[in-house]
């Protein structure tokens, strides 16, 4: 076992309440070293048995997290590198992870480390007190936000890729960041794209798609709930408020361990903006229609 | 009868004419719509039904199609006797319908809320996943299809 990094390892704690019987397996192991980050509120513990994974990860930062003190975490991200197996024929895999749950397993460190930051941005999704991160494209139209919610692989980043060519500023690909005002924040990551009818996700650019990231809060104006459908016609349907409220909170990541923050705040956000749903064609077809729509709203 | 709305673990929230309340009991949000909502407010184990039916100036019927969803909601305390005319689905049409409402069901509309997993950019099942990754699953396994990298979410 090395010695270098185990004092920082040890000056990381999970919060009790995380704390379970299988994370004691897992303390177990070899830890090399150890760092932490904080973003939105909360901080993530991130720790490895191999030195060279340390910049690596260091390097992998969401919006709005920084590395940050040693200390107690909210979430415990172990990442282990596949160590040479004794038995012959036998390849150990890289891991990964979430406390004491397995987030990720390949042998290729590039697919684990993908994972990673999946699981160090739902970790500021979920425990974050300050803001509200609701699962959504957001982009803004002079000024005021679009925000388009839905599950995976319902055609978000496709859409909101389509309205940045069209000439609305980028705000995230994965979550709209709603704070106490009800106001959206960026997070703006690069865009995940994923080809037609596959599931690998390639990291690209805004300016890409022939656009920039906003830097601002822009308060939420039009909310369009929008699943892709083989030919369908672009008809949506004018929620209520209440409606709104429901379709967002089915999207909202912490919902359950915050249900009055979610109320209140998305309560706020939806009173204000014109909310619309429908299934939707090509979404080249329809940028330009939400784009008019935001400006009648 | 008096009704009453449920005291405890319950989240209660006013959106312009519009109520949601969150059930801490089985994670569910519900929104009631117009009648429902003034219906609820008006639950405080003090008014009698017709009283709620005067002060709303609605049909008495119309209260109590609204107590009923409400009721079968759970957000009403103790046990509450419906009339006859609410006893099945059918009869409760009948009335939505004599009083000029589209469905009774229109009323409430309720999602079960989804835990941060599920509301997280994961692949769903029955959709292609790569075998190198199954942690993108939401189930966190990807079944194999015949050959190659590619697979299926269970």
């Amino acid at each position: 076992m090395s010695v270098l990094g185990n004092a920082g390892y040890r000056s990381l704690r999970l919060k009790a309440r995380a704390y379970t019987p299988c994370m004691g397996n897992l303390e177990q192991l070899d830890w090399i070293d150890a760092f932490a980050v904080t973003g939105y509120g909360v901080r993530v513990g991130v720790r490895v048995n191999d030195n060279e994974l340390i910049e690596r990860l260091q390097q992998r930062l969401p919006p709005g997290a920084r590395i940050s003190r040693m200390g107690t975490v909210d979430r415990m991200l172990s990442v282990i590198k596949a160590q040479p197996s004794e038995k012959r024929g036998v390849r150990n895999f890289n891991l990964l992870y979430a406390d004491h749950v397995v987030g990720g397993r390949s042998h290729r460190m590039d697919a684990v480390l993908e994972r990673y930051d999946v699981e160090l941005r739902l970790a500021l999704a979920q425990y974050s007190r300050r803001k509200l991160f609701v699962h959504a494209a957001v982009v803004t139209w002079k000024g005021r936000a679009i925000v388009l919610p839905g599950r995976s692989m319902t055609g978000k980043t496709t859409l909101a890729g389509e309205l940045v060519r069209a000439g609305a500023t980028y705000f995230s690909d994965e979550y709209a960041v709603i704070d106490d005002t009800g106001r959206v924040h960026p997070f703006a990551k690069p865009l995940s794209v994923r080809a037609p009818g596959k599931t690998d996700q390639v990291e690209t650019a805004v300016e890409a798609f022939g656009g920039e990231a906003g830097t601002d809060p822009a308060p939420i104006h039009l909310v369009v709930m929008s699943q892709y459908r083989d030919g369908a016609r672009w008809r949506p349907k004018k929620l209520s408020p209440g409606q709104g409220v429901l379709e967002l909170m089915d999207n909202t990541i912490a919902a359950r361990q915050y249900p009055e923050l979610t109320l209140k705040l998305l309560g706020l956000a939806a009173s204000r903006a014109t909310i619309l749903k429908g299934a939707r064609g090509e979404a080249s077809q329809i940028a330009n229609r939400i784009l008019k729509a935001a400006e009648i709203a | 009868m008096k009704p009453l709305m449920r005291q405890e673990r319950m989240v209660v929230r006013d959106v312009d004419d519009e109520t949601l309340v969150y059930d801490l009991t089985n994670d569910t949000a519900t929104c009631l719509n117009g009648l429902a909502a003034q219906v609820f407010r008006r639950c405080n184990g003090e008014t009698e039904v017709a009283e709620i039916a005067e002060a709303l100036d609605v049909d008495e019927k119309a209260v109590w199609l609204a107590l009923h969803e409400l009721d079968q909601k759970n957000f009403l305390s103790g046990k509450n006797e419906m009339p006859d005319y609410l006893a099945t689905r059918r009869s409760r049409r009948e009335v939505a319908a004599t009083l000029g409402f589209g469905a009774a069901a229109a009323m409430v509309s309720s999602v079960l809320v989804p835990t941060p997993a599920q509301a997280q950019s994961c692949v769903a099942q029955g959709d292609p996943c790569n075998l190198n990754n199954p942690g993108a699953c939401c189930s966190q396994a990807c079944l194999s299809n015949s050959g190659g990298n590619d697979g299926t979410c269970l």
